[in-house]
C-alpha cells in the first residue's frame, strides 16, 4: 500500500550503493504539440542525484531536433526526497501526499522556465499490493517487470490533472492535462535491463487506464506483451486491469499508431486507438536507458483524450535486439 | 609538461562539488570498420564517477544501431585515478605518462577490451606555452570543461577487443585525452577534436571551436594542435576543417594547417564508421567518426569527434520556440 511517505527516502540498507530513488512526471500542450517530461532519480547511499528534463514540440525523430534539455548527473542529492530545490533550477514540493505535489524550474539560461501542479485524480496503484493488482498471485510476482529490476522493489503508479505554465524562449504556454506519474525506490543497477512500456489512456469522462506491458524484439521488431499490471481509474475509483494486448506502428522505434484492447476486473472491455502529436527520443532520461516518448491522441469506446505512451529499453538490450551485427555476419 | 602525477586526481577545493576529471581513449579496427570509446568522467568530491563505454561498426545514424553501450553514471569513484578498477569493469593505469593500459569486461560477458597506449610524442598540456605556443587562445569558448586542466596525446593503441565471441586485433594510432577543473553540466557549447592519421611518421592533430550557422554545423577558429613526425612534434598555428555531413556525422572531411616553422598541408578524409554517442556525457553529444585520411600518397584511419552541448544543439539545430 502507498502510504504519505512514499515522496521520502525510504528505509534502506545504507551499504547498497544500487539503491535508487527515482521521481517522474509528464506534462503537455495538445493544441501546441508540446510534451514534457520530467525525471530525478537520487541514490542516497552515494549522495548524488541525476535531474533530466526533456521538452519537445511535434516529431523529433533524433534528439538534436529537441527543444530543449538540461541533464545534469552529479548533483548533491538532496536530504529530503519530498521537499527539494537542486543546483539546477529545479524544485519539488509534496502538497498533500501522496496525490498532490508541485515541481518549479528556471533553467540557468533562463530560457526555460515552468511551474506545474499535479494532482492526483484517483488512489495511488501499488503493483506489488494484491488489493491494488488483481494479477498478483502468491504463485505468480506478475509485478516483476522481466529484466527491469528498478520497479521489483517498490514502486508507484498515480495518474492525475497536470495544470501550471510552461516558459520557453519568451513564449508561455498553459498547462492542463491528464496524465501519470511514477516513483520506485529499491536497488538498481544501471546495466542490464530490458524494459518496458509505460502508457495512459485519458478521455474527457474522468476515465484513464494505465498499463505496464513488457517489451521484447522479435527479428528487430519491438512487440508489446505480457501485460505485467495496470489500472482504470474510473470517476475517482480504480479497478484493476487483468488482460491487455497491444500493438503498435513504429518509425525510427517511436510507437505511432497504437492500438490497445484491455478488460477489467469487472469485465468491461476496452479499445483504444491512439495517434501521435508528438514524438522524442529521451538518450539521457537516465543514461543507460532510452524513452521513446509519444504524445497520443486516444479514442477509447467513442471518447476522446490526450496522454503519453513511453517505451523505454535499456541500452545494452536495445544493441542485442536492433544492433547486433556482430553475431550474425561476420564470420 | 604533462606527468604520472596528472593522471591522478589534482590539488582542488575540496568544496567544489563541480570539480571533475576526466579519462578518455578511443580506437579503432579500420578492416572491420570497427570504432570503440572508453570515458570517464570523476567527480572526486561527490564520491561519484560515470563510465561509458560505445562501441559501433560502420554507419549507425540512430543510437540502436549501435553494437554495445554500456553507461553508469553513478559508480564509486576511485580513490585513485591513476590506477582504478570500476564496478562496471572498466581497469586503467597509467605506468609513465606514456604508457598506459585499459581493460574492460561486461557485466553480461559479452564485451572484453585490453588496449596498451604508448604515445608518438610527448603529451601536451594545452595550456603550457612551452608545449603549446597558442596556449593564450586555448580556452575553448563555452566548453569550461577543458579550460582549467587540460592534457592532450596522440599514441599506438594495440591490444583486443572480443564482441559476441568475435575477437578483432587492436592496432591503431589515436588520441587520449584528460581534463579536471571546475565544470558544470550545462551551458556547454562544445569543439571539434580531430586526429590525423597519415601512416607511422606522420600524424596530427587539432582542435577547433564548433558552432552553427543556419543549423549548419561549422568549424572555427582554431584553437590549438600539432604535428607528430617521426616521434618529434610541432606546433600548428593556422588550421581550417570544413565537413560533409549526414544526420550530424560527418561524412567527408577536408583540413588545411600550417606548422610553426611556416610548412603547409593538407589532408581529406572519408568516413568509415560513425555514431552519435549520446551518454558520452548525458550533458554533451560526441559525434564520432572514423575518418580514412589521405594526403599525396599518404594514408591512414584515425578519429572526428565533434561534441556538442545538447543545450547548445537544440539553439542551433531545433529552435521553433523561438518563432
Amino acid at each position: 500500500m502507498i502510504t504519505s511517505d512514499v515522496y521520502k527516502f525510504h528505509q534502506r540498507p545504507q551499504d547498497d550503493w544500487t539503491w535508487t530513488e527515482t521521481t517522474f512526471l509528464f506534462f503537455s500542450v495538445p493544441e501546441e504539440g508540446i510534451s514534457g517530461s520530467i525525471y530525478v532519480l537520487a541514490r542516497p547511499n552515494l549522495g548524488v542525484c541525476h535531474t533530466a528534463i526533456d521538452i519537445h514540440r511535434g516529431f523529433c525523430m533524433h534528439p538534436w531536433e529537441i527543444d530543449f534539455s538540461d541533464v545534469q548527473i552529479h548533483l548533491p542529492c538532496p536530504e529530503d526526497f519530498s521537499s527539494f530545490s537542486l543546483p539546477n533550477g529545479l524544485n519539488f514540493e509534496v502538497i498533500n501526499s501522496p496525490r498532490d505535489f508541485r515541481f518549479s524550474y528556471k533553467s540557468p539560461d533562463e530560457a526555460c522556465a515552468f511551474d506545474v501542479n499535479f494532482s492526483g485524480i484517483s488512489a495511488p496503484f501499488d503493483p506489488h499490493d494484491p488489493n491494488d493488482n488483481p494479477l498478483l498471485t502468491p504463485e505468480n510476482d506478475s509485478a516483476k517487470v522481466p529484466g527491469y529490476k528498478g520497479w521489483d522493489n517498490g514502486h508507484m503508479e498515480l495518474v492525475g490533472r497536470v495544470t501550471g505554465e510552461l516558459m520557453l524562449r519568451g513564449k508561455k504556454y498553459q498547462i492542463d492535462c491528464i496524465d501519470g506519474v511514477d516513483k520506485s525506490w529499491g536497488p538498481r543497477p544501471a546495466y542490464g535491463q530490458q524494459g518496458a512500456s509505460w502508457l495512459h489512456v485519458t478521455t474527457e469522462d474522468n476515465f484513464s487506464a494505465f498499463l505496464a506491458m513488457a517489451l521484447n524484439f522479435d527479428n528487430r521488431e519491438l512487440v508489446y506483451g505480457p501485460l505485467r499490471f495496470g489500472y482504470i481509474s474510473d470517476n475517482g475509483e480504480n479497478i484493476g486491469i487483468v488482460e491487455a494486448e497491444m500493438t503498435s506502428q513504429r518509425r525510427d522505434m517511436h510507437s505511432l499508431r497504437t492500438k490497445v484492447k484491455f478488460k477489467d476486473t469487472r469485465g468491461r472491455v476496452y479499445e483504444a486507438l491512439g495517434t501521435p502529436l508528438a514524438a522524442g527520443p529521451w538518450y539521457t532520461f537516465n543514461p543507460s536507458v532510452v524513452s521513446y516518448q509519444t504524445l497520443m491522441q486516444w479514442e477509447c469506446n467513442g471518447k476522446q483524450g490526450v496522454s503519453h505512451l513511453t517505451d523505454f529499453l535499456g541500452l545494452n538490450y536495445m544493441s542485442e535486439g536492433m544492433a547486433d551485427k556482430y553475431s550474425d555476419w561476420t564470420k | 609538461m604533462i606527468t604520472l602525477d596528472d593522471f591522478k586526481f589534482h590539488d582542488r577545493n575540496l568544496n567544489d562539488r563541480t570539480w571533475t576529471e576526466t579519462n578518455f581513449i578511443i580506437f579503432s579496427n579500420a578492416e572491420h570498420a570497427v570504432s570503440g570509446n572508453l570515458y570517464c568522467v570523476a567527480r572526486p568530491n561527490m564520491g561519484v564517477l560515470h563510465s561509458s563505454i560505445e562501441i559501433h561498426r560502420g554507419f549507425c545514424f540512430q543510437p540502436w544501431q549501435i553494437d554495445h553501450n554500456d553507461a553508469q553514471m553513478h559508480l564509486p569513484c576511485p580513490k585513485d585515478y591513476s590506477d582504478f578498477t570500476l564496478e562496471n569493469g572498466v581497469r586503467f593505469k597509467a605506468h609513465s605518462a606514456t604508457e598506459l593500459e585499459w581493460h574492460y569486461r561486461s557485466l553480461d560477458g559479452n564485451c572484453e577490451v585490453d588496449l596498451e597506449f604508448k604515445a608518438v610524442c610527448p603529451l601536451i598540456d594545452t595550456h603550457d606555452p612551452k608545449d603549446n605556443p597558442l596556449a593564450g587562445q586555448s580556452k575553448i569558448e563555452g566548453y569550461s570543461g577543458w579550460n582549467n586542466g587540460h592534457m592532450e596525446g596522440k599514441g599506438h593503441i594495440t591490444g583486443k577487443l572480443s564482441l559476441h565471441g568475435r575477437e578483432y586485433p587492436i592496432d591503431c594510432v589515436d588520441g587520449i585525452n584528460k581534463s579536471w577543473g571546475p565544470r558544470n553540466d550545462w551551458g556547454n557549447k562544445g569543439a571539434t577534436w580531430v586526429h590525423i592519421d597519415l601512416g607511422p611518421d606522420l600524424n596530427a592533430f587539432l582542435v577547433l571551436d564548433v558552432n552553427f550557422e543556419n543549423k549548419e554545423m561549422v568549424y572555427g577558429p582554431f584553437r590549438y594542435g600539432y604535428i607528430a613526425r617521426n616521434g618529434e612534434r610541432r606546433a600548428v598555428v593556422n588550421a581550417t576543417m570544413k565537413a560533409e555531413r549526414m544526420d550530424m556525422l560527418v561524412t567527408r572531411a577536408f583540413v588545411e594547417m600550417e606548422d610553426i616553422n611556416g610548412d603547409t598541408f593538407s589532408a581529406r578524409a572519408t568516413t568509415i564508421a560513425g555514431a552519435p554517442w549520446y551518454n558520452f556525457n548525458p550533458a554533451t553529444c560526441g559525434f564520432q567518426t572514423l575518418m580514412r585520411w589521405e594526403s599525396g600518397n599518404l594514408s591512414g584511419y584515425s578519429h572526428i569527434a565533434d561534441f556538442v552541448g545538447h543545450g547548445f544543439l537544440s539553439r542551433g539545430m531545433a529552435d521553433k520556440f523561438s518563432v
